[in-house]
């Protein structure tokens, strides 16, 4: 038997090749939601870690580059284990210490309440450890011709930023967050590497504080009178009590109103924010580079919006059944907006070094913003 | 027949064009110089489990670590499939689930022995709790109750109930002393808190005919204490909420409401049996006549089925009885007499009515 190795030493281009990322949607998603349910309710639910597995795989596969398959290599008994230890180290010790924190809630409010602001905190400092564990797990088990991805650097570094640029929010009035998500970012992607080769972002936040500052007007705006439309209509009814002590409910037009302005609000705030989260996403791509080739991002508001009430609607009607459903229409969405321009020496980059992904992935999981 | 392939050597990111066929043990794989290699059917691992479904696949094999093949071609696919059919999706999920399975199958099977044996895990649980918890929890059910619902405090209907509690508490012949609280709330209702502490509605009380039915119900609900029916049922809300919260993989926030959870609590209707059982023992040994309970369930038999009352809220409604009223009102009244005195004076019946405050307004026959 030979050696594989020498299937390339003729044939490899001995120079660069462009990078041409399509999207080949997978099929069977929908078949694949049911047998995942079905699945879980025989093993009480443990094959939540395999069927999640096999969509992670048939999503990464449905991304091409030059027509080849990304691959996830990860496995269902990783996630499981990853899980467990989160649930015995994390989970359970903060579900015990909230169910403490409720029993002493009525005669003791302030040892309750400490133990409830403890326990937010410590989810807080979990949220960046778990963020930046997840994404090295994915990476690490992810590959394309054979080549591995990866995340270099330090959990706890990222966790750090994420902690004092995330106590600042408030104390900005929200200003910063352009800012942090750009450092953050940049912690992320600065240390990732395919194969021995990285990543390189380098971005200014100035260019997207102008979608920023109409989001965060139009968002006070829009909760000011949001509150001052509900005063008006639910205000005279406030004012007359019943004589059972109750307030009587508005009429029904009243409640109507309500939910209109609520709505109305709620919708074009979230235009405002998904025309600024498509500028962060396509500004991030452009500052983004890989040897010699840079990214190009052409996501939309538009394509934002339908894309995340499509998607609600998808999970709301299928009562989270159809999530692997939404999970590829979200990935369809963010490859078919994302082109990588320029040419890459790929015959010269090598197998990087493998990573344990480890329970890192546990922690994501267990506080629900695991996404794909 | 040989396919067109796109082969990587693992090594770096570069690929190449050869072509593969099916040998009587493995794939064929020959690059685009000539040279072949084996890979064993055994040794194969498709990055997405196959389906009939699938028009392509991409191939490692563990003789050469980090290699990859290409294939486009649905026919290698489905030939592939006949080859090596343990990377078909349903064998490989099969693999992965069996053990869950036949473990879930265990479980339920367990679940089902405890139930058929009548073996309750909450219910030790619940007898093991100590006093100051279940003090605790009952307080946080009041409160929770009482944020909503004004505490009736007319000092005389206090004394009037006071007096009806010691005495039936005293029948119940355990050291627990009940605490009784009427909330003013339009709602035909009783209900049992942990910590042997009692609720009943401003409803109840001025629906009652006499002290009797209201001395019924409240040894009904010391049944229940008396039992630890409502710790429970607590113990095994969060228990089951806890469980589901695993199965699903979720963020643990939803056991985390206590309010929340004592919101669903109910009872078996054979908790319902015992606490009716006790009800009669207790007022039997307190020297009050049954009748009143008995009249009271005619008359809720008599509501049930046309009016929504009880199904209003969930919880511990002693007018949602899984048991049916009539069978319950038989009961109580099929009862051997027994000497009996009215549960309270006519002036501290008065008293009682009135704990809410204002004149009771006399409701309509139901
Ligand atoms: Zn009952």
């Amino acid at each position: 038997m030979q050696d594989v190795r020498q299937f390339s030493h003729l044939d490899v281009p001995t120079g660069t090749e462009p990078l041409n990322l399509t999207w080949q949607h997978p099929q069977g998603m929908v078949g694949l939601s049911f047998i995942n349910i079905f699945f879980r309710i025989i093993t009480l639910g443990i094959y939540h870690f395999w069927g999640k597995t096999e969509v992670r795989r048939r999503i990464w596969s449905a991304i091409r580059l030059n027509g080849e398959p990304l691959q996830y290599t990860g496995t269902g008994k990783e996630l499981f284990l990853g899980f467990l230890v989160v649930f015995g180290v994390v989970l359970l010790p903060l579900f015990i210490l909230n169910l403490i924190a409720g029993v002493y809630a009525l005669d003791n409010p302030s040892l309750s309440g400490a133990l409830q602001l403890g326990v937010s905190a410590l989810i807080f400092i979990l949220l960046g450890f778990g963020i930046y564990r997840a994404q090295r797990f994915r990476l690490s088990r992810t590959r394309w011709r054979g080549i591995r991805g990866g995340l270099d650097g330090s959990a706890g570094r990222y966790a750090w930023s994420y902690i004092w640029t995330g106590l600042l929010v408030p104390i900005t009035l929200g200003w910063i967050i352009p800012w942090r998500a750009t450092k953050l970012h940049g912690l992320l992607v600065n240390n990732m590497r395919f194969g021995t080769r990285p990543l390189q972002f380098a971005a200014p936040s100035g260019p997207l504080y102008g979608r920023f500052a109409l989001l965060w007007v139009g968002g006070v705006m829009l909760y000011a009178a949001g509150i001052f439309g509900v005063i008006s209509i639910l205000g005279p009814s406030f004012t007359q009590q019943s004589a059972s002590g109750k307030p009587p409910l508005p009429p029904l037009q009243d409640i109507l109103a309500i939910f209109a302005i609520v709505f109305g609000a709620l919708l074009l705030l979230s235009i405002i924010s998904a025309s600024y989260q498509a500028k962060m996403l396509n500004h991030f791509a452009a500052h983004t580079h890989f040897e010699g080739a840079k990214f190009k991002g052409t996501a939309t508001a538009g394509g934002l919006i339908w894309l995340a009430i499509s998607n609600f609607l998808l999970g709301v009607l299928s009562l989270g059944i159809l999530a692997p459903v939404a999970q590829a229409r979200a990935a369809r969405y963010r490859v078919e907006n994302l082109a990588i321009e320029g040419r890459v020496p790929l015959a010269a980059i090598a197998q990087g070094a493998a990573q344990a992904g480890g329970y890192g992935e546990g922690i994501a999981q267990a506080f629900d913003f695991d996404a794909v | 027949m040989r396919y067109a392939a796109t082969l990587s050597d693992g090594l770096t990111a570069g690929s190449s064009s050869g072509t593969v066929g099916f040998a009587e043990t493995g794939l064929e794989v020959t690059s685009g110089s000539g040279e072949s290699s084996l890979w064993p059917y055994a040794t194969l691992a498709a990055a997405t489990p196959l389906s009939r479904a699938s028009r392509d696949v991409l191939l490692t094999s563990s003789v050469q670590d980090g290699a990859t093949l290409f294939v486009g071609d649905p026919a290698f696919v489905t030939q592939l499939i006949g080859r090596a059919p343990g990377l078909s999706a349903g064998r490989e999920r099969w693999k992965a689930a069996r053990w869950w399975a036949a473990a879930g199958a265990a479980v339920a099977g367990a679940i089902g022995v405890l139930w058929w044996l009548d073996i309750g895990p909450a219910r030790g649980l619940a007898n093991a709790m100590p006093d100051g918890v279940r003090d605790r929890l009952g307080q946080q059910v009041i409160a929770s109750m009482t944020r909503s619902y004004r505490v009736c405090n007319a000092p005389a209907g206090v004394a009037a109930l006071d007096t009806l509690g010691q005495r039936l508490s005293a029948a119940a012949g355990s050291t627990a002393k009940f605490k009784i609280i009427v909330v003013n709330w339009k709602l035909l209702n009783a209900f049992a808190a942990p910590g042997e502490q009692i609720v009943l509605t401003r409803e109840l009380v001025e629906n009652a005919r006499g002290p009797d039915e209201v001395a019924g119900v409240l040894a009904h609900e010391m049944g229940h204490g008396l039992e630890r029916h409502p710790e429970t049922a607590l113990v095994r809300v969060v228990g089951v909420s806890a469980a589901l919260e695993f199965m699903m993989g979720g963020s643990g926030s939803t056991i985390a409401n206590i309010g929340l959870l004592l919101a669903q609590l109910n009872y078996t209707r054979a908790a319902e049996l015992e606490a009716d059982g006790h009800s009669l023992r207790i007022l039997k040994n307190a020297g009050i006549s049954t009748g009143g309970i008995g009249d009271f369930f005619k008359r809720v038999a008599k509501i049930e089925g046309s009016s929504t009352v009880g199904k209003t809220i969930g919880g511990y409604d002693i007018l949602r009885t899984h048991p049916q009223s009539a069978e319950r009102a038989k009961r109580a009244l099929d009862q051997p007499p027994y000497p009996a005195t009215p549960a309270l004076t006519d002036a501290d019946w008065q008293a009682l009515r009135t704990i809410c405050g204002a004149a009771p307004a006399q409701k309509a026959e139901p």
